[in-house]
């Protein structure tokens, strides 16, 4: 595929407030190896959290763009992460999703290597000569970085500092990461799901707004059962373009955050420490930050492979694309590090509700990009748009329902296939007015109160 | 949960309560597969239980560990509710299924309370595509004016991951 016809895949006319994308995008197994090669190698992947390897001998497995890595915790307490090949003759070193070990013994010849990827011992040492030698012969590894607890790997080496590549996503990473005296963790479980859909039909729907009450009517009914009040219309809330393919949908809405706010479906058990752990954001952040953190549901994206949704849950989910028209996605439940059972109960049951395989909202997710997928067979129509929102002044109280946050993942996404450095972008890229944001959530909240 | 003291007793033999057990599983099973959910959930006591636990760990509490569903008797309801509205997409139109329900076995005997494990083998047909769930029945049964009932309900794939089925839309 020649440059001029990549560059042709993501066609935006700011005059006509016009923004399409060729639906190859989706389909070619071409573009797809070349997506591999040019995003998902050359950018940081999200592979885990630090409290899921917490203790020094702790170790994960992961995938990172189909490459199996170990994220360890060597014996200094550094983190480590190892391509899962043996030097030797390639078999991995590691079989095991998960556990604590000093060393990692590969089962085909025995080679020994340390958590820290040394080769520390093999069978029949004098068989090899100086070309050989043990320290030139360690396993493979990948740069690692985390931020707030947030691990990911650069598997080219080159990719910015990770916190200049998170740029504006970063704050909403803090809003995740702030929430608890404690810090926070991954809660012990996890929910694997693959899809006949591109990975990027997974993106486009983790932070569109557009979608949710057309889709969703069977779980508003469900919240509805349960006492939870809808404000009238969707939001207040926004939609904004955080640069480098990066982006939120955020919304106010009346629903339960187990972390952040009661409400009666909870259960009086997990009144109080909500409550109080509610308390502590407000009187420990400023109070913009504490606002967004308790009571704003955000769909953060983290380009190409992250999504953080605090809504009734608060939910990790790391995405690998497994071919052009296949994506394996693996979801996690955070809460507090120092948090009662009883709140762990209220997050892991809410988290049901809507997100996940069997929740009320999820499963019709994936059947529409799955349908999206198969409908590209229709070749005679061959773009997807996403203008809505082209041309307003800027992030508005009603943006949430806008696609300003697709069109930073598509600009980003357009700019890396072409090998070009990570796009500028400025469409609705100024953070949200959050007093008026408040003062207009508040208002609602009154008003369905009073219904 | 028990059943209620005034419950008429089982079947004497070992034979007849693994026999009435089996016929319950295998009516349940139907109305299921003819997706007549209100009748099926008539098959619950009051308060009840619907647990699939996760694939990365079938023997996985959900109030400890991530699950995949975990409903009480008003989530329940909800479900029947929102799969025979048109307008739970994934199942618009209902998949066809077919379950076979095996291997069923009795494991403890409370009296009024029956433990029962099967094996199920569960085929949904959507699309023109083909997705099977394969796993193991954990149910707790009590017995009921009327018959028996289901206290807990419990599903345990056998699955590694969801792939392909990519969701559990329906009743496992």
């Amino acid at each position: 595929m020649t440059d001029r016809e990549l560059a042709e895949i993501v066609v935006e006319d700011a005059e006509r407030q016009t923004f399409r994308v060729r639906r190859d995008a989706y389909t070619s197994a071409p573009l797809h190896a070349l997506e591999l090669e040019r995003v998902f190698r050359c950018s940081w992947l999200y592979v885990a959290h630090c409290s899921e390897i917490e203790e020094r001998g702790d170790f994960v497995r992961r995938e990172a763009a189909g490459r199996s890595v170990v994220l360890t915790r060597s014996d200094d307490g550094t983190v480590h992460a190892l391509l899962n090949t043996c030097p030797h003759r390639g078999a991995p070193v590691c079989r095991l999703e998960q556990g604590n070990a000093r060393t990692f013994q590969c089962f085909y010849h025995a080679w020994t290597f340390s958590n820290d990827g040394r080769l520390v011992s093999r069978p029949d040492e004098d068989a090899y000569g100086a070309g050989c030698e043990r320290e030139l012969l360690g396993l493979a590894q990948a740069r690692v970085a985390q931020y707030k607890g947030f691990v990911f790997v650069d598997l080219s080496g080159e990719a910015p500092d990770l916190e200049d590549y998170l740029g504006d996503a970063a704050y909403y990473l803090d809003l995740v990461a702030d929430q608890s005296p404690g810090g926070m963790r991954v809660l012990p479980g996890c929910q694997q799901y693959e899809m006949a859909a591109n990975w990027k039909l997974f993106a486009e729907n983790s932070v569109d707004g557009y979608h949710t009450v057309p889709l969703h009517p069977t779980y508003f009914a469900y919240a509805a059962k349960t006492g939870a009040r809808k404000a009238r219309g969707t939001g207040p809330g926004y939609g904004r373009n955080l640069g480098h393919g990066h982006g939120v949908m955020a919304v106010c809405s009346h629903y339960g955050r187990p972390g952040t706010r009661w409400v009666e479906m909870f259960g009086p058990e997990a009144k109080e420490e909500i409550t109080r752990a509610r308390e502590w954001m407000f009187r420990t952040h400023r109070h913009e930050k504490a606002f967004e953190m308790a009571e704003v549901t955000r769909n953060l994206w983290v380009f190409p492979n992250l999504v953080v949704n605090d809504g009734v849950s608060l939910t990790i989910r790391k995405i690998d694309p497994l071919s052009a028209g296949r994506t394996l996605v693996t979801a996690w439940a955070m809460g507090g590090a120092d948090e009662s059972e009883v709140l762990t109960r209220t997050r892991l049951n809410s988290f049901l509700t809507f997100y996940g395989p069997g929740g009320f909202a999820h499963p019709d997710d994936i059947e529409a990009i799955e349908s999206c997928q198969r409908a590209f067979a229709v070749t005679e129509v061959p773009w997807s748009d996403f203008s809505r929102g082209m041309g307003t002044p800027g992030v508005s109280l009603t943006s949430n329902v806008d696609e300003a946050q697709l069109r930073s993942f598509w600009r980003e996404w357009a700019a890396r296939m072409q090998g070009l450095p990570s796009a500028p972008q400025q469409e609705h890229r100024e953070p949200c007015d959050l007093a008026a944001l408040e003062e207009t959530h508040l208002a609602l909240t009154a008003e369905a109160a009073s219904r | 949960m028990n059943g209620r003291v005034d419950a008429p007793p089982g079947p004497e033999t070992q034979a007849g309560r693994l026999r009435e057990v089996e016929q319950f599983l295998f009516r349940e099973a139907d109305l299921l597969d003819a997706w007549r959910l209100e009748e099926w959930l008539s098959l619950f006591t009051a308060e009840c239980r619907y647990v699939v636990p996760s694939t990365d760990d079938p023997s996985g509490d959900p109030e400890r560990r991530l699950g995949l569903i975990d409903d009480d008797r008003v989530r329940l309801e909800s479900r029947v509710e929102r799969l025979l509205s048109r307008r739970a997409a994934r199942e618009f139109p209902l998949s066809r299924t077919r379950r076979l329900v095996t291997n069923v076995q009795v494991a403890a005997d409370h009296g009024t309370r029956l433990d029962v494990v099967a094996s199920f083998f569960i085929v949904r047909f959507h699309r023109g595509g083909r997705h099977d769930f394969v796993g193991r029945y954990r149910h707790a049964l009590v017995r009921e004016q009327d018959g028996l009932r289901i206290s807990v309900r419990r599903a345990e794939l056998d699955h590694e991951v969801l792939d392909p089925q990519g969701t559990v839309s329906i009743i496992v």
